[in-house]
């Protein structure tokens, strides 16, 4: 790091202003979840008797708030929760650890998704997305898999990349540009099955929360979003067992206390075995089909003194497939994460994380009597320090540090017959960053977030570097030795939101950011693929820039029952990646010299109407936007609009509970179809027939939408047991949605080429049983 | 991969297909130019026709207006015969190993030009066949005793080098179409090498074997146009029209071949 570069951080720190009177005393501690002990984020604690005095629970439930001597009402609510209030006199520092219970609306018997807070209106955060897997759990999806993903892309500026695709686009953004983490590991690839399913079990999960703009300081490495999800903690009071026995896939989970209110563990696993059905197929070619996935989540917790917890998290997850003993594919993600937080004063609390995460993928073939196999991966070793530092009850200052080391191994085959590719040339590089953020209540009108990040990416030896001429030939090449920096690179990343209160229900806020993406995934086919390549910026790769601001009106409707927002975005991309005409990325040692670089921009307006509360709640999202690119060597250098250049996007979600028993549920979904290029002619050299394209991305797939339904019937529910059934219909009118469109030869007329869709999935019905004790 | 692909999305996927209407884009139709030249003394021949529209199922119109000349780096500049239906042709045109020849089309006040290099000689030095149960992938074993052929060759050391090498089966049927792989020297420079044609043969197959050596631009040509070709399942999310080694606005290219071929009958 700069030493240079640090300086004007620590002069940053004192741009707030603060009085700290002698007279000022602090209260702090936790807000849980009453039923099962899990931390409680986001809860807000509020001083009744001065409501500009408010905070928000940090992840792990903290809280601190300084303030003047004197007998205060402290307020503690949190959505789906019922309101505490505490009184406090306070003459000096106080620890108040709070446990809030569920709503019950008790005149219905029904729990309606009770009491909401006003805080999308009052918070500085904006372009964010939160959701809990509870709160959407009756939602139809695709062979009845509950999919946090797939229910994110129904939300305004989040793109799905479509049916068997993993990926999805946020505000215009690459499907490499989001940062997906697990409890703070880096998932390098979130899909099953192609992208059918995530890899994300919503049984073990606690929360995600979605930056699509405004980013907090603390979140840095791609450039468009964060995608932060959350494991639960654990049942800390008593023993829980949960589970699910669905169409493709079972699922069970345990959680229970270590010790009780002390420490608790949850472990949840999922498997699918849509294979099995193969076996009873009359192909002889199916039978010999082997394809499954897994999913293991683990998480651990600890308090092992006052002001010390620990927590250790794992994700292990693998798809395998084989065919016979021909082919072998298995690709698959591990994480781990080893927290501790440790609580200094009531003013500093400190997280320090020690995070491991590995993606790799493996293709096994075997014929006559050779064998080979091909292999990549990508490997972090990440260590991290947060602190939030409260001064007093108008800022919360969070800044830390963390440094990644990256280890990549290209794609390489290796064989009884055959080594090719890069077997010893592992690539490495360095991820560091650096921030600083500051949440500070100006008056009662204005919030301000204000945040510096400086990144840095080293890319560093053993290594050779190469570079290349313009037809892609290596001109000249360079050796480093173990650890030298190869290729430097760094930058200042300002993050700014505000928040203006125009009166109780109503704000309008407004954000910038600036975001450094220092790795970047190849992939040149129109389908996702588990061998897609991630490569680190180099010599010859340069980190992607993005520039983004957004301004926003929020506004609360029936005492928080409606949440209404409107969004607008402008963002500017650089350094974005395209590809050589005829490029070759599959086990190309050269792969970077069948890259070309470029610009983008995105800008688009979002609309919002979320009702949370009473029977019937739900959403709908509008968003309209443009997402466009330019290369010098691409379409003759015009801007042409990127392929997740949807015009209209438009998400319907509706829960419905009839009865206590019986809830339906169904959304529908439209959106423009990709950009796609098309020929615009033909002609024949050679003897063959070969298309003739004019503009990139010119021509436009047809419109997709799909309506999907379902019912949840609750077939028992006490204190002490739970059963319920669902089924679902996905794609109810069997809309063909296309998944590919290509051309042929008509078989009658082979003067005449046609245009053949293919679509995936048309009325696909599931079901599936799930218990809790 | 494409295969593992295919039969997750079956396995999966209840996937339907039909046929649609789709609108395309048109297009002002463009010129285009398929030139070969080969070593030696034979026949160097154009054909220059036109696009059409993509759905259309008219043969594509030809262009019979044109003026054709090839010249060598050294002189032997001569012009070419109109045949008719697009064709134009220099019978016994003599090209020699190691210079550049240059084209130029002159058609409606538009002119086109290109220069490639002709390679030395590279000659086939074996040709192998080994039988093969079947292979892998789906549907492979148990088909019974088929064949793969290799074409052995050395490369030259100390020159980039670029092939092209292709094989047509039985060309007696018209229906058979020679089929071709490109590849450059960046595996086997300077080697004795073997490399397998991408077919599998049959017991009785006549097969004929050609070894082409061409500059770097008509690699290129030949590795962009192979990149569009393809209809299947996994396609380039961006097509975009073949590198040609024409200059002046046409599609298509001016082939400058070595060549060595060989015939062999699968037994």
């Amino acid at each position: 790091m700069h030493l240079k570069k640090i300086l004007p951080i620590s002069a940053f720190l004192f741009l707030f202003s603060s009085t700290i009177f002698a007279q000022n005393f602090t209260v702090s501690g936790t807000v849980k979840d009453s039923r099962n002990g899990e931390d409680l984020i986001g809860a807000t604690v509020t001083v009744k008797e001065n409501p500009l005095k408010t905070v928000f629970t940090n992840v792990y439930g903290f809280y601190s708030l300084t303030f003047l001597k004197g007998s205060y009402t402290i307020v503690y609510q949190a959505s789906g929760f019922d309101k505490i209030e505490i009184p406090v006199v306070l003459e000096k520092d106080t620890v108040l650890k709070i446990q809030l219970s569920a709503t019950v609306d008790e005149l219905q018997g029904v729990t309606v998704k009770g009491h909401k807070t006003n805080k999308n209106v009052t918070s500085t955060e904006m372009s964010t997305i939160k959701l809990e897997p509870k709160a959407i759990e009756t939602i139809p999806v695709l062979f009845g898999e509950k999919d946090i993903m797939k229910t994110l892309q129904m939300m305004p500026g989040i793109k799905g990349a479509g049916e068997g695709n993993a990926g999805f686009y946020v505000r215009g953004g690459g499907v490499d540009q989001n940062l997906i983490l697990l409890d703070e590991a880096p998932v390098y690839n979130a899909s099953h099955v192609l992208g059918f399913f995530s890899i994300f079990n919503s049984d073990a999960l606690k929360d995600v929360t979605l930056y699509k703009g405004g980013m907090p300081a603390e979140f840095g490495g791609r450039a468009s979003s964060v995608m932060d999800v959350k494991m639960k903690d654990g049942n800390s009071k008593k023993l829980a067992v949960s589970g699910g026995v669905g169409l493709i896939s079972s699922r069970l989970t345990v959680e229970a206390p270590i010790k009780k209110d002390k420490g608790s563990f949850i472990i949840s696993a999922r498997r699918t075995y849509a294979d099995l059905f193969l076996k009873l197929s009359g192909n002889a070619d199916l039978k010999n089909v082997t394809l499954y996935f897994y999913d293991l989540n683990m998480k651990a917790n600890y308090t092992i003194t006052k002001r010390d917890r620990l927590f250790l998290s794992g994700y292990f997850g693998q798809d395998k497939f084989a065919f016979g003993s021909q082919i072998g594919f298995s690709w698959g993600n591990k994480t781990a994460t080893l927290r501790w937080n440790h609580i200094f004063s009531s003013k500093l609390f400190s997280n320090t994380s020690l995070i491991f995460s590995n993606y790799n993928y493996q293709i096994d073939r075997s014929f006559s009597n050779q064998t080979f196999q091909i292999k990549s991966s990508i490997q972090d070793y990440n260590l991290k320090q947060d602190f939030s530092y409260y001064p007093n009850s108008n800022n919360t200052i969070k800044f830390g540090v963390n440094i990644i080391d990256h280890t990549f191994s290209p794609t390489h085959i290796t064989g009884t017959a055959i080594t090719f590719g890069d077997t010893l040339r592992l690539k490495h590089a360095l991820e560091g960053g650096i921030y600083i953020q500051n949440e500070q209540k100006i008056n009662k009108k204005l919030s301000l977030n204000y945040g510096l990040r400086y990144s840095m990416f080293d890319y560093v030896g053993k290594g050779t570097a190469y570079t290349y001429g313009n037809d892609g030939t290596r001109i000249s090449q360079q050796d480093y030795t173990s650890g030298q920096s190869i290729k430097l690179y760094g930058g200042w990343e300002p993050r700014i939101s505000a928040r203006y209160q125009v009166n109780k229900v109503s704000s309008i806020k407004a954000s910038m950011n600036r975001n450094f993406q220092y790795l970047h995934l190849l992939s040149n086919a129109t389908t996702s693929s588990p061998t897609d390549l991630w490569v680190p910026s180099s010599n010859n790769v340069k980190p992607q820039i993005a520039n983004q601001v957004a301004i926003g009106y929020f506004r609360n409707f029936k005492n928080n029952m409606y949440e209404v927002s409107v969004e607008t975005y402008y963002k500017k991309m650089y350094n974005q990646i395209d590809y050589k005409n005829g490029a070759q990325l599959f086990l190309n040692t050269d792969v970077e010299s069948e890259l070309v670089y470029g610009q983008g921009k995105a800008y688009g307006a979002e609309f919002y109407v979320h009702k949370q509360i009473g029977k019937l709640t739900g959403w709908v999202s509008y968003t309209l936007s443009r997402t466009l690119r330019q290369f010098d060597q691409v379409n003759n250098g015009n801007w042409f609009p990127a392929r997740q250049d949807r015009i209209h996007d438009i998400a319907i979600v509706a829960m419905y509970d009839i009865t206590k028993k019986i809830k339906l549920s169904g959304n529908w979904i439209y959106y423009t179809g990709n950009a796609i290029t098309w020929p615009a002619g033909k002609y024949i050299v050679d003897g063959k027939e070969i298309p003739y394209f004019t503009q990139r991305n010119g021509s436009r797939m047809p419109a997709y939408h799909r309506l999907d339904i379902g019912i949840t019937w609750i077939q028992k529910k006490t204190a002490k047991y739970e059963s319920s059934w669902n089924i679902s219909i996905y794609n109810v009118y069997a809309r063909w949605n296309p998944y590919i469109i290509s051309f042929q030869q008509n078989a009658a007329n082979p003067a005449l080429t046609e245009a053949l869709e293919t679509s995936l999935f048309r009325f696909v019905p599931a079901f599936s049983y799930n218990f809790k004790f | 991969m494409k295969n593992i692909i295919y039969i997750i999305l079956i396995i999966f996927t209840a996937s339907c297909q039909r046929v649609i209407q789709i609108d395309l884009n048109s297009a002002d139709p463009q010129y285009v130019v398929e030139a070969k030249l080969f070593e030696g003394t034979r026949d160097f021949t154009v054909r220059i026709t036109k696009t059409s529209n993509y759905f259309d199922t008219v043969t594509p119109p030809s262009v019979n207006n044109a003026a054709v000349n090839v010249s060598s780096s050294t002189g032997n500049s001569q012009t070419a015969t109109f045949m008719g239906n697009g064709w134009y042709k220099i019978p016994n045109y003599n090209a020699i190993n190691n210079l550049t020849y240059n084209l130029t089309i002159t058609v409606d006040g538009k002119v086109f030009t290109s220069s490639a290099y002709l390679p030395s000689h590279i000659a086939i030095d074996t040709i192998t066949i080994d039988s093969t149960m079947g292979g892998g992938g789906p549907g492979g074993p148990g088909r019974g005793k088929r064949y793969r052929i290799r074409c052995g060759f050395t490369d030259p050391a100390n020159v980039k080098n670029y092939y092209k090498l292709s094989y047509i089966t039985n060309s007696g049927n018209p229906s058979n179409q020679r089929q071709y792989d490109i590849f450059d020297d960046r595996a086997i420079n300077g080697l004795q090498t073997s490399n397998n044609l991408r077919g599998r043969f049959n017991e009785g197959d006549s097969v004929e074997v050609e070894l082409e050596s061409i500059d770097a631009k008509i690699y290129d040509y030949f590795n962009t146009v192979n990149a569009i070709a393809g209809r299947d399942i996994n396609n380039n999310a961006s097509p975009a029209n073949p590198n040609s080694n024409i200059v002046g606005g046409c599609l298509g290219y001016f082939g400058v071949f070595t060549s060595d071929k060989r015939v062999v009958v699968v037994k």
